[in-house]
């Protein structure tokens, strides 16, 4: 179960599974390949189904930040979900941020 | 147990070395003879070490104001910031601002200028205000808390198919205390694997935890990864006051908790292929210690090294038993010529034999005592730079100073006392001498000033010339001057080395001109003056247009001297041997006309009759000797009576009450026990010609 | 009066004798006493200074104390003595001698017992003087030791007088 691609209005929305993690990074990058293939007006993210977060999944959050940003307007949904919250704290991270 | 007073003042002598130190480093850089890497390392130790003491004794204003200096040294050290002419220079500042903090802690009456000390610290700041152009890469920009742990992971790619994970690292170690300054940086590469991992994590760490604590942390993760964890600075203050036994700088820094010693083992094991790279060195150079905690545990093993008595650099030793010891021994070496001459006169060969062993052994111990007292010159020297510089440049004039024989000794009373008088002659030599530059220039003469100070051993003396290539003496200024001062009337016939002399006399100088130089009003009568007291003379060279130069001739002291000793009736007199050429039969035959001038081999000899000079009640011997002395360029035949051998006189200073006498510098007590006379040769024909011109 | 006042107002005294003349110097002062030997002259000093001695291993000055005190110079005889003192100088005790006729005695002397200096008559400075005491019958003069071997004084009596004498002589 990798992430999936929905479209509602002008949004496309990822919706990451339960399963952010080293498990399973390989399969969402996979899938959100074919998204640069899409003609793609406005991007969100939604993490608040996500129970498994590590480093591995952060780091993807990271890289789909910096290389869909400079393009859209990155928007986000479930940054109030503990499991990412909690990590985000620890790295002191605010992902709606515009990266440096 | 040393009290604290004592403590204090052995602080504030230390800070004084260390702004010494400071000083020296700065000037050398400034000048440009000076590898300022080397220099630089100097100097910042210096004020951290000034720094950290001054904490232990609470002076808070000297610790805030040398941390600033320390910063901005910190940054030049780590090349952050450029040591150019305008740093060296606020640096010096700096350097004489702490200067005049720790003499006002000896001194409280000293006033420090507070506003010097805020102007200098807004100075200060604009340099630790770094320019982003000079900053290096973003990854060092952090700035250690001084309490915190730094750490420092450059994640390997394979972190995460490892099965390690940075998040569950970094929820381990807020259990160890408070994370500060997180950040997490990446920079992804166009073949960006999600399962390779990117990420490069620094934190500062509060914590109590030593570093072993925090490594274990990161255990798994050792062999992928760069994991650097540097101590606090508290550490590193903490290094510097533990008590320590000598220990090895691994094991000091493994013990301040600063190393694991997993880490001290890699770095030995990586010291055995290295061999010419210290521990220090090498545990910088994996990143485990930043160079300040290790050169912070240098320091404390040097200063652990220094208090074993083995290793001594240099021991400070209370003035006192010093002069003890080397009166007892001048006892020694007079007891010991007593002996010899008993001993000469019972023709045992044998005892004569031990004993002249003793008599060498003797010798070597006052030598070795006799240096104990010596220092070096170039200390003052060295603050004549300072000088040389500072007046240079408020006059606006450009001038190089040339320092010969730094090296040379003589003995520390003496250099104390010659701080003054030679610090108004070389301000007067820039004073008055070298020209500013459009007149140099106009007269032909390299733009840049020099001024050549140097210093040797000449005759059992030692010599101190202080000489510039500026406008010279002009002796028909100095005469009118001193005509219209009244110290000489018009009519009165001077020579040009009498009228140079003139500078020297009370009221020549005014207060007016010298004030701005010396801040004390006092003129060159006082330079006479003191050098006088050291039982020294001065002598001026001049050629005018051309320079001047000022020599200062000063007996080596204290100490025990080669001498010839000769009586003159039933008194004794010691001569220097070094001073003396040879020893002749006095022919009154050989008399030129009569006169105090003898005809020796075809040159004329002047010379004294001391029994006459020192008028002795005793008749003339029916024989007579003559020595002949040389001292500088000059020879003169002194007039004796006996000549009875060299000795080693014990230089005994001639009691206060006896302080304006004219040709005599010392006493001394003889084999026989009778006190001997030791002669100032140079003085003695000085007093002899002034006696001759008074008749 | 306590026994401490006692002590405190009683001081002892050292008597000599300048030919017919007797004086008292508190023994505070007073290191010891030699006999008049083996003096060596120094060159160029004026007549108060009889040259100096090897005091084990020390070189101490010798003044003729009756030349210092306006008298005549002393004549030698075998009582002829020298009398070692500390005289305060800089901050340190400087070793002089003061050659002298005859030592007598230690007197103590209460304080009660000591006369102001007499206006006239004393022939000497009246600075030197502590006080006049009679004793059997006979005035002792009490000097002030620190003034009379002043070391500043005494040292700048030979910067002065000295170069005059020389000429003198040479002429």
């Amino acid at each position: 179960m990798a992430v999936t691609i929905e479209r509602k209005a002008d949004f496309h929305i990822l919706v990451f599974s339960a399963e952010l993690s080293i498990f399973s990074v390989r399969d969402d990058f996979d899938s959100l390949k074919t998204l640069s293939q899409e003609a793609v007006s406005q991007l969100m993210i939604d993490l608040s189904h996500v129970q498994d977060f590590d480093s591995a999944g952060l780091q993807l959050l990271l890289y789909l930040r910096q290389q869909l940003q400079s393009e859209q307007p990155l928007r986000w949904l479930g940054l109030d979900n503990p499991v990412i919250s909690k990590v985000l704290a620890l790295f002191r991270l605010d992902l709606t941020a515009m990266e440096a | 147990m040393m009290d604290m007073a004592q403590a204090e003042q052995i602080f504030i002598e230390e800070a004084q070395d260390l702004l010494q130190v400071m000083e020296t480093c700065l000037l050398d850089i400034e000048g440009g003879d000076a590898t300022p890497a080397d220099h630089i390392a100097a100097i910042f130790r210096a004020a951290h070490t000034i720094k950290g003491s001054a904490g232990l004794f609470g002076f808070n204003t000297v610790v805030g104001f040398t941390h600033s200096v320390e910063s901005v040294l910190d940054k030049v050290r780590d090349n952050k910031l450029q040591m150019d002419a305008l740093l060296v220079s606020l640096l010096l500042d700096c350097q004489q601002h702490m200067a005049q903090m720790i003499a006002a802690l000896s001194y409280p009456a000293l006033a420090v200028n507070a506003a010097q000390g805020t102007f200098l610290l807004e100075q200060l700041g604009t340099y630790l205000q770094a320019p982003k152009d000079l900053a290096p890469a973003p990854v060092a920009a952090q700035t250690a808390a001084a309490d915190a742990w730094s750490v420092d992971v450059a994640y390997g790619l394979d972190v995460f198919r490892d099965g390690m994970d940075p998040v569950s690292q970094l929820s381990y170690l807020t259990t160890l205390g408070t994370l500060e300054q997180v950040s997490l940086q990446y920079s992804f590469p166009a073949d960006f694997d999600p399962e390779s991992c990117y990420l490069h994590l620094q934190l500062q760490l509060k914590t109590g935890a030593g570093k072993q604590k925090i490594e274990d942390v990161f255990e798994f993760i050792q062999e992928s990864s760069q994991v650097q964890i540097k101590p606090p600075l508290t550490v590193v203050e903490q290094l510097e006051h533990t008590p320590l036994q000598p220990e090895k700088l691994g094991q000091l820094l493994v013990d301040a908790g600063a190393v694991t010693p997993r880490e001290l083992e890699q770095v030995l094991e990586l010291q055995k292929q290295q061999t010419h790279s210290s521990v220090g060195e090498l545990l910088v150079q994996q990143g485990a210690v930043p160079t300040a905690v290790v050169e912070a545990a240098v320091n404390r093993q040097a200063h652990q090294e220094h208090k074993r008595a083995s290793d001594f650099q240099v021991l400070k030793v209370e003035a006192r038993k010093l002069d003890h010891l080397i009166k007892l021994i001048g006892e020694m070496v007079t007891a010991g010529s007593a002996n010899e001459m008993l001993i000469s006169q019972t023709n045992n060969e044998q005892l004569q034999e031990a004993f002249s062993s003793i008599t060498h052994l003797i010798e070597q111990i006052r030598d070795g005592a006799l240096s104990l007292r010596m220092v070096q010159i170039g200390e003052s020297f060295s603050r004549l730079k300072r000088i040389v510089r500072d007046v240079s440049r408020e006059l606006g004039k450009d001038v190089e100073l040339d320092v010969v024989g730094a090296e040379t000794e003589l003995d520390k009373s003496m250099v104390e006392k010659l701080s003054d008088p030679l610090m108004h002659i070389v301000r007067n030599a820039l004073d008055h001498g070298i020209e500013p530059v459009d007149i140099r220039t106009y007269r032909g003469k390299p733009a840049q000033g020099r001024l050549k100070l140097s210093a040797y051993h000449e005759a059992g003396a030692v010599v101190i010339e202080i000489q510039d290539d500026g406008a010279g003496l002009d002796a028909s200024r100095i005469r009118a001057k001193a005509e219209e001062k009244g110290l000489i009337s018009s009519e009165q016939a001077l020579s040009q080395e009498d009228i140079y002399r003139l500078i020297f006399e009370p009221g020549f100088s005014t207060a007016a001109q010298v004030t701005n130089l010396s801040g004390r009003g006092v003129g060159m009568d006082v330079v006479k003056r003191n050098i006088e007291e050291l039982r020294g003379q001065i002598l001026i060279d001049s050629e005018l247009g051309k320079g001047a130069r000022f020599r200062i001739r000063l007996p080596l002291t204290l100490a025990i001297i080669d001498g010839f000793e000769v009586t003159v009736g039933d008194t004794h007199l010691v001569l220097p041997v070094n001073m003396i050429q040879e020893c002749l039969e006095f022919e009154h035959a050989e008399l030129v006309e009569d006169r105090n001038y003898l005809n020796l081999r075809g040159d004329v000899l002047p010379f004294v009759r001391l029994r006459q000079l020192f008028q002795l009640p005793q008749p003339p011997a029916s024989r007579e000797n003559i020595v002949v002395v040389q001292y500088g360029r000059s020879r003169a035949g002194l007039v004796v009576d006996t000549l009875n051998g060299e000795l080693q006189a014990v230089i005994k200073p001639l009691a206060p009450i006896f302080r304006s006498t004219h040709g005599i510098s010392g006493s001394t007590i003889l084999g026989s026990g009778d006190v001997g006379f030791i002669l100032d040769i140079p003085q003695l024909i000085e007093y002899a010609c002034s006696t001759e011109s008074a008749r | 009066m306590n026994h401490t006042d006692l002590e405190v107002n009683r001081q002892q005294y050292l008597t000599f004798l300048l030919r017919d003349e007797c004086f008292g110097i508190s023994i505070d002062t007073v290191r010891e006493i030699i006999e008049y030997a083996q003096l060596t002259t120094v060159p160029l000093m004026p007549d108060f200074v009889k040259g100096v001695i090897n005091l084990r291993g020390d070189i101490v000055p010798v003044i003729d104390l009756s030349i210092r005190l306006g008298r005549n110079a002393l004549e030698l005889k075998n009582r002829t003595c020298i009398i070692i003192l500390e005289i305060p100088f800089e901050g340190q005790r400087v070793v002089i001698g003061a050659a002298v006729d005859s030592v007598n005695e230690v007197l103590e002397i209460g304080k009660e017992q000591v006369e102001p200096p007499p206006s006239f008559g004393a022939r000497l400075k009246a600075q030197f003087i502590q006080g006049v005491v009679n004793v059997e019958q006979s005035f002792v003069v009490l000097l002030h030791g620190d003034k009379v071997l002043s070391i500043e004084e005494l040292a700048s009596l030979i910067e002065n007088v000295k170069p005059e004498k020389g000429r003198g002589e040479n002429v």
